[in-house]
């Protein structure tokens, strides 16, 4: 599930799961700057074998809007023709 | 070059020559450098016409050999969709994006009501640009600091001021601002994130945006970051352009 793998890599990064409320935007969580938010994005790309555009990516503050995006990216994969 | 991007570059520039702080002009960039660990040091006013790859290969030689700062600025359209794969090769990676915006300073007709015991004055005084620092530090640059000291040397000069609006007698809100060629940039805006969401950087903001009125101040800018973009965008400030913070990552 890309709920579980974005909760491993946040423990990881952040020391800690996902918050309750997904939509807590990034300034609110402990550790998530500019930095760590690169090292997160890498991290995500490794956990789930998709490569991000660096830039879209900094538009992905919270957790509901990474599982979100990783959802797409997944779906689109797997689905080449549509 | 938009009047954002100029007034940044001068405004890197003039901090640069502070005490303490340097400026250096090379044939690819300046560089703006701070005292160990404060805030700022980048590199600015990138020249591409020799190519992305030669500066970023240069870049790299620089941070890693020469001590160079290893973040850079630059406008977006520097590093477009067609060149971006070049910063992947070379390890560099956008780390923030800032909206360029702009504003006239006769938008506004009158300030907007934030309460009793609300005051927004120029700061000059030490205790009080430190205090200033504090929220700074707490809420924009938790990694590079800004060094109180700086302010007080940069509102002692008539092109910077310091603005700041108090609930109760406490700084609650504050910005930089920077005046150069009659563009006033609007810089280290910052309210307690306590205080955040009840209309007291609207406050400071437009009665700042106010008192430029009739003081020959042609346009207002700023560099918003991607949360605050919402709150500039209600507040009138229309779009001119952007830039992303480049950062070299060694591994």
């Amino acid at each position: 599930m890309i709920i579980s793998g974005v909760r491993k890599v946040f423990k990881k990064i952040f020391g800690m799961g996902i918050p309750a409320d997904t939509d807590t935007p990034a300034g609110e969580i402990e550790g998530w700057d500019s930095l760590n938010h690169v090292i997160l994005i890498r991290e995500l790309e490794k956990e789930f074998g998709i490569e991000f555009d660096l830039f879209d990516a900094l538009e992905l503050t919270s957790a509901a809007a990474i599982v979100e995006f990783i959802e797409k990216k997944i779906n689109c994969n797997d689905h080449p023709g549509n | 070059m938009n009047d954002a991007e100029n007034n940044l570059w001068h405004f890197y520039k003039r901090i640069g020559l502070q005490d303490e702080y340097s400026f250096q002009r090379s044939e690819l960039w300046s560089v703006v450098s701070a005292p160990q660990g404060k805030w700022p040091s980048l590199l600015f006013e990138i020249d591409i016409r020799n190519g992305r790859n030669l500066l970023l290969e240069r870049m790299t030689d620089g941070i890693r050999n020469e001590g160079l700062p290893c973040q850079f600025v630059a406008n977006a359209f520097m590093f477009g969709p067609d060149q971006r794969s070049v910063l992947r090769w070379n390890h560099f990676s956008p780390v923030d994006k800032w909206t360029l915006m702009e504003i006239n300073p006769g938008t506004f007709d009158r300030i907007p009501d934030a309460g009793n015991g609300i005051s927004v004055r120029t700061i000059n005084d030490f205790s009080e640009l430190k205090d200033f620092s504090v929220i700074i530090n707490s809420e924009l640059f938790r990694n590079l600091p800004v060094d109180a000291g700086l302010l007080k040397t940069l509102t002692e000069s008539d092109d910077f001021s310091v603005y700041g609006l108090f609930s109760n007698g406490e700084i609650v809100s504050g910005m930089l601002v920077f005046f150069h060629n009659n563009v006033a940039g609007l810089y280290l805006v910052v309210t307690k994130k306590e205080k955040q969401r009840q209309g007291f950087g609207s406050r400071l903001l437009i009665e700042t945006i106010n008192r430029m009125k009739n003081s020959g101040i042609s346009k207002i800018i700023l560099h918003s970051s991607v949360s605050a973009f919402p709150f500039y965008k209600n507040t009138g400030f229309s779009v001119t352009g952007e830039m992303y913070i480049y950062r070299y990552f060694s591994e």
